[in-house]
């Protein structure tokens, strides 16, 4: 299961902060809006903890790079383009957060 | 590299071995993987080899019959105000092309080639559940030409390949049209999903020795993102299809917003399945280009790990963008601009993908023979059809182009693009291996020319007429809307990809004639294992791969493969044998006995064929007794599994010995069983969903649950339940007098515990005066414990089970797997219930 986190790990958190800003939004939509400043706040600060969960696990997988076997190196390697790409994708994603 | 399973891998080194192969060995193989011998035989097959051409065979008969729908339709659409088609005709014929496409040749058709590559790209003999596969394929025949013979009775379903309520719902579709879109549609999934459960076990398992991930073929890399989406995707239209057929039936308010219902829900659950879809088709012909441009280029793939991490991306962010089909259903706006990101972002993934082929191109020297020129073609329909969707991704866009003949053009050109003509590369590219005889290159060409002239000529002017403002789904239309010309355009183009397609069924005949020569051998001088000298056993000996591209880089692999020199080259004691290796770095585990033919998979098919079948005309008594001889049926086909074995380990070759029976997580049935429980959590959860969205959407129509008092009865009694269901298997394996019995009987009081919990809370409910028809509420609630209760009702037919295979001997402390998948399943019974329980009792509280 390890091997698995490290190769998916950046787009499972990709995925977790999809689903987290949605929930947040549309929770706020029932409690109030989901143009509320709070749930405004929420959100970027959810948006910002994932950020920071992709950062340290671009850091993990780039630390050990130089270790482990061609297998290992390989699957370190799909993790860490994945991270690159989630990372991408959770500051697209938290954009609308912003305007 | 680390061993995953402390299997020395220095043993490899030990291969390919020197010593002569016995006398009659390769006979022996032979014979244990006979072909059919008689036209029954054909029907009980459930080789790979077989099953799989049949059921690309099914896939493109369906292709070809929603083909011509596809041209009746524009026969229709020529010329303005033609009387071609009734209306009523056009809209069951529009209906029935966009379903029969999507649900009955697209996914059916990359599952199929799937079953048929597998096994020998990954060094199998077949897949782990040949005869999950065969029953998968002959309920998708059955069902899926039952289902599409309803057109010729008027009874075809006429709401759009969507079906929206409430437009379907009985109000506004009173026949029993829409009923055999939902009951056929959802019995068609199921076989998906059987499908999907045998690719992702028979690619984490049974993958030749040292193919660790690295070494993973693309396509099967592919195969088993496609097989996982389908796992988490396809619940989702289950569910949908059993509420809206609920409310049809019954009257249970889910879409009906008189009584709390609301029909953005049917649109959420549908799209959650529907978008990621568009990803399962594509995903899998992705991963055919990926295998079929570094071949035709004669260089490796660029960017090899980017391109494994681009689908796994897809396939995690295709489940973010499911609402981009309900930009103008009025959506909170910051809702709406998290999907249009989304969309946006999903390009990126599909980019590197494209970047990546046309790198290879350039990095090798393209053939462009008809595989080489169908691969080009779809990648050059798939990036425009990928940049107009670029475009409605972009809200104010898609306000204006939505419904409109736009959104026709761009959805064609990404599957066609993204999907068919992969395919067809595919059939070109991989026919000769399966039937060793390669398609005409030269009608190849003249067919790829007119497919891809009649494609561009059938929808770029559809772009035209959408942004003209043709709306989709229109039987006719004025003249002199500026429509006419380039609605005729389409029409000659559509009829010149027709061309294209009967020029190809005739090369298809030609091709597979029983007679003339058959040995084309590896013509296009392909990579991958599925390459070796091959026949029913697929390899004759299991290789040790030690390279991404082992044909072109293990010298004399296929001489040693052929000569037996790896592991299990020959049918220890006449049996069907596999090896089944560790998912990560595919160590030997255990050797796999393959079940033989028989009819019980086939009788099972047809009788779940028929029980849907019979419930949509309403016989309700046919329709249970043939639910009853199906479960009859695949109780036989059980019966003979997790039987004894003759000696407990087998040497492998080289001397290496594996066990013949291993359980609990290392076995391939316990993945299955796990995956089976993956699919029913994730009805439950998006059930679940439902609940809460419908409360959000009326809340003042909610009642208070029952009292504590029988919450802790019904609990209480799904704890008793799950605490008998994970003792059992550790009863089962105290070897003592008595342990099997006692295993056995904590199985049967847990399936009992789960049925009565589950009759205690439907009682309190029905005590409060909460009736499933009168409000949403009772609708969700009911659905959800309806639920719990099947799960509950297929554990009692497992206690059954459980306790004839203890009466007739069958139960032994040395082979717990039965033991084990039904205590996991009644586990996960109990533990699904107590969820359901208690969302339903404590949200939202003591009600409003």
């Amino acid at each position: 299961m390890r091997r698995w986190v490290r190769m998916t790990g950046g787009l499972l958190i990709w995925a977790l902060h999809f689903v987290g800003i949605y929930l947040i939004s549309s929770a706020a939509d029932v409690w109030s809006s989901s143009e509320a400043g709070s749930a405004r706040w929420i959100g970027l600060a959810f948006s910002m903890a994932c950020l920071l969960a992709v950062i340290a696990l671009a850091v993990w997988l780039g630390r050990g790079r130089r270790e482990g076997s061609g297998e290992e190196a390989w699957e370190r390697r799909v993790g860490l383009t994945g991270a690159l790409v989630a990372g991408i994708g959770v500051l697209w994603q938290t954009a609308p957060l912003a305007f | 590299m680390t061993s995953e399973t402390g299997f020395d891998v220095d043993k490899y080194d030990r291969f390919p071995t020197t010593e002569p192969r016995p006398e009659g060995e390769l006979e022996q193989l032979e014979q244990a993987w006979c072909g059919p011998r008689s036209p029954w035989e054909w029907i009980t097959a459930t080789n790979n080899n077989i099953v799989g051409v049949y059921y690309v065979g099914a896939a493109m008969l369906f292709f070809v019959l929603a083909g011509v729908l596809a041209l009746l339709m524009r026969t229709q659409l020529a010329l303005p105000l033609t009387g071609f088609l009734a209306q009523e005709t056009y809209n069951q014929i529009f209906t029935m092309h966009g379903t029969v496409m999507m649900f009955l040749f697209a996914v059916p058709a990359v599952e199929a080639l799937g079953v048929l590559l597998l096994p020998q790209m990954l060094g199998a003999r077949d897949l782990p559940f040949p005869r999950l596969g065969a029953y998968a394929f002959w309920a998708y025949l059955i069902g899926g030409l039952a289902f599409f013979c309803s057109l010729f009775f008027g009874l075809a379903p006429d709401g759009g390949w969507f079906m929206y309520p409430p437009l379907t719902s009985t109000t506004y579709s009173p026949g029993i049209n829409a009923d055999f879109w939902l009951l056929g549609i959802g019995f068609i999934e199921i076989s998906a999903i059987a499908g999907a459960i045998e690719i992702i076990v028979g690619v984490l398992k049974t993958r030749a020795p040292g193919m660790t991930l690295d070494k993973l073929p693309i396509f099967a890399w592919a195969m088993l993102i496609f097989a996982c989406m389908i796992i988490i995707a396809f619940p989702s239209i289950i569910l949908a299809t059993l509420l809206l057929e609920l409310e049809r039936a019954l009257g249970w308010p889910f879409f009906d917003p008189l009584k709390g219902g609301d029909p953005m829900l049917w649109q959420h659950l549908f799209w959650f399945f529907g978008h990621p879809e568009v990803y399962i088709i594509f995903l899998p012909a992705a991963g055919a280009m990926s295998t079929i441009i570094p071949a035709m280029a004669r260089t490796p793939l660029v960017g090899h790990p980017l391109v494994v991490m681009a689908m796994l991306a897809t396939g995690f962010i295709s489940f973010g963008v499911w609402a981009h089909h309900m930009f103008t259903t009025g959506m909170p706006q910051i809702s709406i601009n998290y999907f249009s990101a989304a969309s946006m972002a999903v390009s990126v993934p599909a980019g590197i993908q494209v970047f990546a082929w046309i790198a290879t191109m350039a990095a090798g020297k393209m053939r462009f023979s008809t595989p080489g020129l169908f691969a080009t073609g779809g990648l050059v329909i798939f990036v425009m059809g990928g940049l107009s969707g670029v475009m409605v991704a972009m809200v104010p866009f898609d306000w204006q182009a939505h419904d409109s003949y736009f959104i026709v053009a761009h959805l064609h050109y990404v599957l066609i693009g993204g999907m068919v003509f992969p395919l067809f590369a595919a059939i070109y590219y991989w026919l000769p291996m399966s039937s060793a005889r390669p398609l005409s290159e030269r009608w190849g060409r003249w067919i790829f020319w007119l497919m891809f002239a009649g494609h561009n000529i059938t929808f770029m002017p559809m772009h035209l007429t959408g942004l003209m403002g043709m709306p989709r789904r229109v039987y006719t239309y004025l003249p002199d809307r500026g429509w006419d010309l380039p609605n005729l355009v389409s029409t000659l183009g559509a009829f010149m990809f027709g061309l294209a397609v009967l020029l190809w069924v005739v090369d298809m005949v030609r091709n597979y004639r029983p007679f003339g020569p058959r040995e084309a051998g590896n013509i296009h001088g392909g990579p991958g294992l599925e390459w070796l000298p091959s026949g029913f056993y697929s390899v004759r000996s299991i290789p040790v791969v030690k390279s991404l591209y082992p044909l072109w880089e293990q010298k004399g692999l296929a001489k040693d493969v052929a000569a037996g020199r790896y592991f299990l080259p020959g049918a220890a004691r006449g049996e069907r044998q596999t090896l089944v290796t560790s998912p990560l770095n595919a160590e030997p585990q255990y050797v796999l006995r393959i079940p033989r033919p028989s009819a019980w998979h086939v009788f099972g098919a047809v009788f779940t064929a028929g029980f849907f079948l019979i419930l949509t005309i309403q016989a309700y008594a046919a329709a249970v007794i043939s639910g009853v001889l199906a479960v009859y049926c695949i109780m036989r086909w059980c019966w003979f599994l997790d039987a004894p074995h003759a000696r407990k380990t087998t040497d492998i070759g080289a001397s290496i010995r594996v066990p013949n029976y291993v359980s609990g997580p290392s076995s391939h049935g316990w993945w299955a069983m796990v995956i089976v429980l993956i699919v029913g959590g994730m009805v439950c959860l998006l059930a679940a969903f439902s609940y809460v969205f419908l409360w959000s959407r009326r809340p003042d129509l909610w009642q208070a649950p029952p009292a504590v008092s029988s919450l802790m009865a019904s609990v209480g009694l799904l704890v008793v339940a799950g605490l008998c269901a994970v003792v059992a298997p550790r009863t089962v394996r105290m070897a003592r007098a008595g342990s099997v019995s006692a295993a056995a009987g904590l199985l049967v009081l847990a399936s009992v515990a789960a049925i009565a919990a589950s009759i205690l809370e439907g009682r309190a409910w029905w005590a409060t005066g909460l009736r499933p028809e009168a409000s949403s509420q009772g609708a969700s609630v009911y659905a959800l414990l309806s639920w719990t209760g099947t799960f509950a009702a297929i554990g009692g037919l497992m206690g059954l089970y459980v306790m004839l295979r203890r009466l007739f001997g069958r139960l032994a402390s040395e082979r717990p797997s039965t033991v084990d998948l039904i205590s996991l399943f009644l586990a996960f019974t109990a533990a699904q219930a107590i969820g359901v329980i208690l969302l339903v009792r404590l949200f939202p509280g003591g009600g409003t």
